[in-house]
């Protein structure tokens, strides 16, 4: 074969390889493929069908009035896949303008993606408020934004529910609200593990991720010492840990009776598949935090992790009542494909609390007017959460407990007090 | 004082993942010239378009045959569409010109497959054996196996084939060897193959071994980098032997508690060392001939 024809050919293959390659990445549909839902759709979504909660106010009717801007922060690309909190608050303001709105007004919402950078994050934050003019803040999914425009919403008093819990420093931010708590989540994952497990030795192994390493760390040691156990081991692990048989070496050596782990899905089960190949699943126990969850944690782990424990705030995402058959049925219609675990669950539940708190409100809305309705929100009752939710960073203080079981989740424990209780 | 027996071998199966990718970078660099940043994102998306027919029902062999062909087309697409143009600049901007195809590739693989935890789980990561109460799979000693072999096969046939003297006499100057008769273009095509077969293969075996994550696997070539920094971009075998004391030094800091926090920058860390090494004893870190 001649040098050209031989140029030629393998230009030609490798174009083909390429198309080979967009094919079978183009057919992935998104790659989600664990979010299917099985509910049965009514037609009537969000009008109380199907025993579900209602959207809004549940009409049925179109809203078509002047559009009531509302912004969301979230890490879309980038950092932790955590951006389904903010697809499901934006799915929940979809079937409350399908049904009749704010009072006929539409919710246009506005998302900006921080890209888990906080230069993005902060200038999202100015975006959203300035040329946007967004009433609020609702259905966030950013570990970034309180931390980096926490004091910018004090200083143009605009206010926020997010999806997701922040940092320790967003605490006692009197503008900034999240339907999850770091804190209750930390210690009940600790709770566990000495209640339920019975271990007196735990060790844990938590994410780098600004302050809350060390503050889950001291948190559960504390919790551990006031309830007649102590931490045996503290790891701390890079995102996109790399060595994980290390890190499960080091833990076996300390020999705990329980290992609290504290990061984001894959992080979590990179640690959990390492753990597994040592023959570390049974001795010592485990347990979550939800951040660790995704649904389909149990096929990824297989039946070896039965029995393996998360703690979460919200219920197992096909259990029975309103509000939950409502997320789901929101979930199927409007985001299909996304996630369906305690991330979609806190955005649907932020955007809810926030549909609801605008729906009481008589006269014109806007930031000023918004903005005290939000904070006055006090014992807002759902079943999305096991105790009433009041404005606040920490107003979530009882966690649930689900398990691996045969091939998906079952209850662990129910409604279990954390803080103040 | 902690047992750092089982750390040692832990960090010889790390090491296996350093020295594979630092080796595949390397041979390209010395075949082409090019610091090919995308490696690791090339990588990617074979372990994903792997993992995909996995899913779909296909054998595991199948599997990995066509996730090394999709990232040998990826790699040879770069290599004859976009590296002939920059062939007369500068080697950073060869490089930093990689960079912008990783970022390419990688959105690609965010778009396609998410950020969903996933695994990619080969027969061989579910067998293995003990060495001082560690498991060890087959995998990892595939890794191994396999970052050796291409050491030693690389290294021989750039100083003894036709193809193999082609490309070193290409990477030193294009100009002037396809004045000498060098096939340019179809030995550049032969090189960036070669690069993107073993792209494939580590970005199967990274994914198995590390996690099935784009983002991982992209920038897990920053941390190989080192270990061919340790080669000073030259000498394969040294590449492979940087790799593996790269990870052991980093799984061996894990259960010292007071560095522990720090152990992923070993990588870096060691390669700092070294450049400052070389450049003192005045041999710098890119090594002049092949």
């Amino acid at each position: 074969m001649r040098p050209a024809i031989a140029f030629k050919s393998t230009l030609f293959a490798g174009a083909l390889l390429l198309a080979a390659v967009l094919i079978a990445g183009c057919g992935s549909g998104g790659g989600s493929g664990s979010s299917d839902s099985t509910t049965a759709l009514p037609a009537t979504i969000g009008q109380g069908a199907g025993g579900a909660s209602k959207c809004g106010l549940g009409n049925g009717k179109a809203a078509s009035g002047e559009p009531i801007p509302v912004g969301a922060i979230a890490e879309m690309s980038g950092g932790p896949g955590v951006a389904q909190g903010t697809a499901a608050a934006g799915a929940y303001f979809d079937c409350v303008n399908a049904n009749g709105g704010i009072g006929g007004r539409p919710i246009k919402f506005l998302t900006f993606d921080s890209a888990y950078n906080p230069q993005k994050a902060a200038q999202g934050a100015e975006k959203l408020i300035h040329d946007d003019n967004v009433v609020a803040f609702a259905g966030g999914a950013s570990f970034l934004d309180c931390l980096v425009n926490g004091q910018i919403y004090e200083e143009e008093d605009v206010y926020s529910i997010s999806g997701i819990a922040g940092p320790p420093e967003c605490n006692g931010n009197s503008h900034l609200a999240a339907v999850d708590n770091g804190k209750t989540d930390w210690i009940g994952a600790a709770k566990y593990a000495i209640d339920n497990l019975g271990a007196k030795k735990l060790a844990i192994v938590v994410a780098k991720a600004g302050t809350i390493a060390e503050a889950v760390i001291e948190t559960d040691t504390a919790y551990a010492e006031e309830h007649g156990a102590e931490v045996v081991k503290a790891i701390k692990i890079d995102p996109g840990l790399t060595d994980a048989t290390s890190v499960v070496l080091d833990i076996a050596a300390a020999k705990p009776e329980a290992v609290i782990v504290a990061s984001l899905q894959q992080d979590a089960l990179t640690v959990l598949k390492a753990a597994q190949a040592q023959g570390l699943t049974e001795s010592p126990k485990w347990v979550c935090l939800a951040l660790c969850y995704s649904s389909n944690l149990p096929e990824l782990l297989g039946s070896a992790w039965d029995g393996l424990a998360i703690e979460t705030p919200f219920p197992l995402v096909d259990s029975k009542g309103a509000d939950i058959t409502l997320f789901n049925q929101v979930m199927a219609k409007y985001a299909s494909g996304e996630p369906l675990d305690p991330f979609s669950q806190g955005g649907f539940l932020a955007a809810q609390i926030f549909t609801n708190a605008l729906l009481g409100m008589k006269g014109p809305i806007n930031r000023q007017t918004v903005g005290p309705v939000l904070a006055g929100i006090k014992d807002y009752k759902t079943e999305m959460l096991c105790t009433p939710w009041s404005f606040g960073t920490e107003s979530v203080t009882a966690v649930r407990y689900i398990q691996l079981s045969d091939g998906g989740f079952e209850e662990a424990a129910g409604c279990t007090p954390v803080l103040g209780g | 004082m902690p047992d750092f027996k089982p750390f040692i071998v832990s960090g010889l199966a790390l090491g296996a993942i350093y020295s594979l990718s630092g080796v595949g970078i390397v041979l390209l660099y010395r075949a082409s010239g090019v610091l090919n940043l995308a490696y690791g994102a090339i990588g990617a998306v074979g372990a994903f378009v792997a993992w995909q027919l996995m899913q779909d029902g296909n054998g595991e062999g199948l599997s990995i045959l066509v996730a090394v062909a999709a990232a040998t087309a990826l790699c040879l697409a770069y290599g004859l569409l976009v590296a002939p143009l920059l062939a007369g600049r500068e080697p950073v901007v060869q490089a930093a010109a990689t960079l912008g195809y990783a970022l390419v590739l990688l959105g690609f693989c965010l778009v396609n497959w998410g950020t969903e935890p996933r695994l990619l789980e080969l027969s061989t990561t579910l067998e293995g054996f003990e060495v001082f109460d560690v498991h060890v799979n087959y995998t990892q000693v595939i890794a191994l196996a396999t970052g050796l072999v291409l050491t030693v096969a690389t290294s021989i046939a750039l100083r003894r084939s036709r193809v193999g003297v082609s490309m070193r006499a290409l990477a030193n100057d294009r100009e002037l060897s396809a004045l000498l008769g060098v096939r340019v273009r179809r030995t550049e095509a032969v090189a960036w193959a070669l690069s993107g077969v073993i792209a494939g293969v580590s970005g199967v075996l990274l994914a198995s071994l590390v996690r099935l994550d784009s983002n991982t696997l992209t920038f897990l070539v920053i941390a190989s980098l080192a270990a061919a920094v340790l080669g000073r971009l030259r000498s394969l075998y040294a590449v492979f032997a940087g790799g593996l004391v790269i990870g052991v030094v980093e799984a061996c800091a894990t259960p010292v508690s007071s560095i522990s926090s720090y152990s992923g920058m070993a990588p870096f860390l060691i390669a700092i060392v070294a450049m400052i090494g070389f450049d003192l004893s005045g041999r710098g870190v890119e090594g002049r001939s092949a």
